[in-house]
């Protein structure tokens, strides 16, 4: 029931608007694959070509992009017909370009006229135009990408289900024409549809490269597949994959046709299909995203009936890394983004000609990888090289792109002699065998002979006076010494720290000899302070005590307790009497207490010293007052200090 | 006379040294040197700026090289095989040579012949004279070389050591007179020539000066859509611009007071 539903929607939607010229022997014909299109949405645009044994090969098919819409392509296919009629054979050849086209606005759009090179001419095709109307509102074209105007056999409308005639003809007509078809054996699928597990339970589509690291100019396969499980379905509104930074070549030979397999996955049988197969050349180091592609599936199980929204899925953003040929062992004039495998080949004529015309030099270049569309050409005194025409086309064949190009180079023999051309060379990097070639062609020499008039012409060139830059600027023929490259003193980490170094040094030192002096004035004054001259006059009496000098010790403890006296009163104690002493000390503010004590002890130290009865215990005895009471004198001089003033 | 014998001795063995360190030019960078000139001197321009470029993109750098680069892109601009950009790369590699050896008066000279021959162009073509000024800090960072502030500041710290040394610790008038004036105008130069010191290496390590090599870079915002504002919208061929950042295919730079972002591909960084 699809099929054949497909088959006449098919009819009926893939309006065919073809035409054919005959111009210069030339067949073109032209094809869309809908004239009502949804916005957003890609159809085909179809051109075919086609021209006697006879007549020059078309070749550069060529589509602009009109206002209002992207196209992606060629894919090209050549075609050979042979027709046999009234016994004669007629030979044709050619070629079909498809180019997808997606239109980004609503209205008429009008597509073409392509073009095609035949020979030296340029011929053109019909201009088409399409109706391109909001999302939803197209009339649905079931299964339209599936199969191609009759499928891909023109007789495989008659063959469904083992039958000749017409599906429908002798159908069962009881048959529910919803009814799944019988369950069949999985045919053979490409390994490519594989896939180990399902992302999601309906539908997903995948996006694979087969290489992730590439260098500049180098091929990549870039494919995108669609897988359902709720069966067949037909993809709406395609959003092309972003591949700013590659140039693309789409290797899909008919992108009308989308052919769908049965694929297990696990234990369930799904539906995949090959969105997009497209050769890609990045033109830039770094890691290049490659956008993902969106997809809208309509057909049963999946929406996208009528006004309802197809069930969108979107497969994932790839990132290549895209580095440059290696450093080593490059060669002189190699351009990045030549990549592949290169042949040269060159055709002088005529080899003899007079001085001031022109000889014709016809390079080939062919081979594999994305070919450049410019060669250096050697630059000798006298020999003037004009522009190239170029010619040829590349594209890609069994998943590879390749190709040929001519440059056809008119060339003026300004001086006259034996003239060497030299050689054209065209380094590339090969990546299959990881290393640089140099494809070299040599073009040999030309016999020139003088002309009176053109070597007149040079000699009066040459004495013009030259107004040229270059002239006011010589050669330098020999390397003069080494630049010196030295990092300037501020990389250096000492240089900031020496600069503040000097002064810092400076004020340390004025600092250092200030706060020494400070200090040592400071010092002098408390060696001259009453309390410390008390506590070295107790270390003394101490010393003397330990020594067995009772006397001395004795002496010396009286000193230590008058310099208390004198610290915390003022009082000069040695000019008092003893009786006295003890009244002037309580006048002062000493406790009465420790004022006796004090007397007491100075008698003490005075009976000690003149009777010389057991020395030494009166010695230990005396030291250790002295030692108290010169504790308390320091405790009360600080309770003195403390206290506020009156 | 003994004592000088040895200082003498000592020189020599010293001299001697140093003359076995200095690294005599390679062979390579000879060898490369010399084919590229030789096809420069036949006339095969092409080749020989490829020769050149690919002794840069070994990275052997030399100022006679780069000079030579310079006159072979002049020679192709002024010859049929002219490529948009020419007069760029050929003031890139003036202003390489420039960065090299600073004293040299013919790379300066070319530098400013070069620059006239595109102001010239434009003038043919009618397109726009734009004359931009640095920006104030860079001409003023720029009076003097980044070693030649450093200097001066070193100078100047020296001069205020001496200043306070004499204002301090000597007690006649005269000394501390002296003193007082060396240390007032050797921190005035340690302060002006320090910062400038710290303002060259700043800059010369936050940006790098680059060249545009294109006819015209037009400035951009920085999502690379065209910048609209009044006045310069694009920079002209062979100016000196200074990245300060690079992001994706886009490099954010100053232009004098302009700033903006450019492609990356239209500018040739000047490394050393």
């Amino acid at each position: 029931m699809n099929l054949r539903t497909t088959a006449l929607t098919t009819l009926a939607v893939l309006s065919t608007a073809s035409s054919a010229l005959a111009q210069s022997g030339v067949q073109l014909s032209t094809e869309v694959s809908q004239r009502t299109v949804e916005q957003g949405d890609s159809f085909q645009f179809q051109v075919t070509a086609m021209t006697g044994s006879g007549d020059p090969v078309p070749s550069s098919p060529r589509l602009p992009a009109p206002p209002g819409a992207t196209v992606h392509g060629p894919s090209i296919s050549s075609q050979q017909h042979v027709q046999i009629s009234g016994g004669t054979i007629e030979r044709r050849q050619g070629f079909t370009a498809t180019w997808s086209v997606t239109p980004t606005r609503l209205g008429k759009l009008r597509i073409g006229p392509a073009s095609v090179l035949v020979g030296s001419k340029q011929v053109q095709s019909e201009a088409v135009v399409i109706e391109v109307v909001p999302v939803g509102q197209a009339p649905q074209q079931r299964s339209r990408r599936s199969r191609g105007l009759f499928g891909n056999d023109p007789f495989d409308m008659f063959r469904r289900r083992g039958s000749l005639f017409p599906p429908g003809m002798f159908d069962d007509p009881f048959q529910d024409p919803f009814q799944d078809e019988p369950q069949q054996q999985i045919p053979q699928y490409p390994p490519e549809y594989a896939v180990t597990r399902a992302p999601d339970p309906i539908a997903f589509v995948r996006s694979t490269a087969d290489k992730k690291s590439v260098v500049v100019g180098e091929q990549l396969t870039f494919k995108v597949y669609v897988y359902g499980s709720r069966g067949p379905f037909e993809p709406r509104g395609l959003n092309e994959p972003a591949a700013a930074d590659f140039v693309s070549f789409p290797i899909e030979e008919d992108r009308t046709e989308l052919r769908e397999y049965p694929v297990d996955i696990g234990d369930q049988i799904w539906h995949a299909a090959k969105l997009r197969e497209i050769a890609l050349f990045p033109l830039k180091t770094g890691n290049l995203p490659l956008g993902p592609m969106r997809i809208s599936l309509s057909g049963r199980g999946y929406g996208g009936r009528g006004n309802q929204p197809g069930l969108v899925r979107q497969g994932e953003t790839l990132s290549i890394n895209v580095t440059e040929p290696p450093l080593a062992g490059r060669p002189p004039g190699y351009r990045i983004g030549d990549v592949g495998s290169y042949q040269l080949a060159a055709e002088v004529q005529p080899k003899t000609v007079q001085q001031g015309d022109a000889i014709s030099v016809a390079v080939t270049l062919k081979g594999i990888g994305n070919l450049p569309l410019k060669l250096d050409v050697p630059q000798k005194a006298g020999v003037e090289w004009l522009q190239p025409q170029v010619r040829g086309d590349v594209g890609p064949q069994n998943s590879i792109v390749q190709g040929e190009r001519q440059f056809q180079y008119v060339v003026r023999m300004r001086k006259a002699g034996n003239i060497d051309l030299g050689e054209i060379r065209l380094p590339y990097w090969d990546p299959s065998k990881r290393a640089y070639f140099t494809a070299t062609a040599r073009l040999g020499s030309v016999k020139v002979t003088p002309s009176a008039t053109a070597q007149a012409e040079v000699e009066e060139q040459s004495t013009q006076p030259s107004t040229k830059l270059s002239k006011s600027l010589s050669l330098r023929k020999t390397l003069g010494p080494d630049a010196v490259s030295e990092a300037p003193p501020t990389d250096t980490p000492w240089f900031w720290a020496l600069l503040a170094l000097g002064p810092a040094l400076v004020a340390a030192s004025e600092t250092t000899r200030r706060v020494t002096k400070k200090v040592s004035s400071k010092l002098s004054v408390r060696r001259s302070d009453g309390m410390s001259l008390a506590n070295r006059a107790l270390s003394d009496a101490e010393k003397a005590r330990e020594t067995g000098d009772a006397p001395g010790a004795i002496s010396a403890a009286e000193r230590a307790i008058f310099h208390g006296i004198e610290a915390v009163t003022g009082l000069k104690g040695r000019g008092f009497l003893r009786h006295e002493l003890a009244d002037r000390l309580t006048e002062v503010g000493v406790p009465a207490t420790l004022a006796t004590q004090i007397a007491d002890l100075l008698a003490h130290c005075e009976t000690a010293r003149f009777t010389g009865d057991d020395a030494s215990k009166a010695a230990t005895d005396i030291v250790n007052q002295t030692r108290d009471r010169l504790k308390e004198l320091g405790r009360l001089r600080r309770s003195i200090k403390r206290a506020p003033p009156p | 006379m003994k004592p000088h014998a040895t200082v003498l001795s000592l020189l020599v063995v010293c001299g001697l040294l140093g003359t076995a360190r200095a690294e005599p030019p390679s062979q390579s960078k000879q060898q490369y040197f010399a084919t590229a000139t030789k096809s420069l001197e036949e006339g095969a321009i092409n080749q020989a700026i490829d020769e050149y470029e690919l002794m840069a993109d070994h990275g052997i750098q030399h100022p006679d090289a780069s000079f030579n680069r310079a006159l072979a892109y002049i020679r192709r601009a002024e010859s049929p095989q002219e490529q948009a950009g020419d007069l760029g790369r050929a003031a890139a590699a003036f202003s390489e040579v420039l960065t090299l050896r600073p004293d040299d008066a013919e790379a300066r000279e070319g530098l400013r012949l070069v620059r006239e021959e595109i102001g010239r162009r434009r003038a043919r073509r009618g397109a726009e004279q734009v004359i931009m000024s640095p920006s104030l800090a860079r001409t003023a960072v720029g009076l003097l070389s980044e070693t030649t502030w450093a200097i001066l500041a070193g100078l100047g710290s020296a001069m205020l050591s001496v200043g306070l040394a004499l204002r301090l610790w000597f007690t006649r008038a005269s000394s501390r007179l002296t003193g007082g004036i060396l240390g007032v105008v050797g921190a005035l130069l340690l302060v002006v020539s320090g910062a400038f010191a710290f303002g060259a290496r700043h800059l010369r390590l936050t940006s790098r000066a680059a060249i545009v090599v294109v006819p015209e870079a037009r400035l951009l915002d920085e999502t690379g859509k065209p910048r609209v504002q009044r006045g310069t919208s694009a920079i002209i061929e062979g100016e000196r611009v200074y990245v300060v950042d690079e992001r994706g295919p886009y490099a954010q730079i100053e232009w004098g007071t302009v700033a903006g972002w450019v492609n990356r591909s239209q500018l040739m960084l000047l490394d050393h």
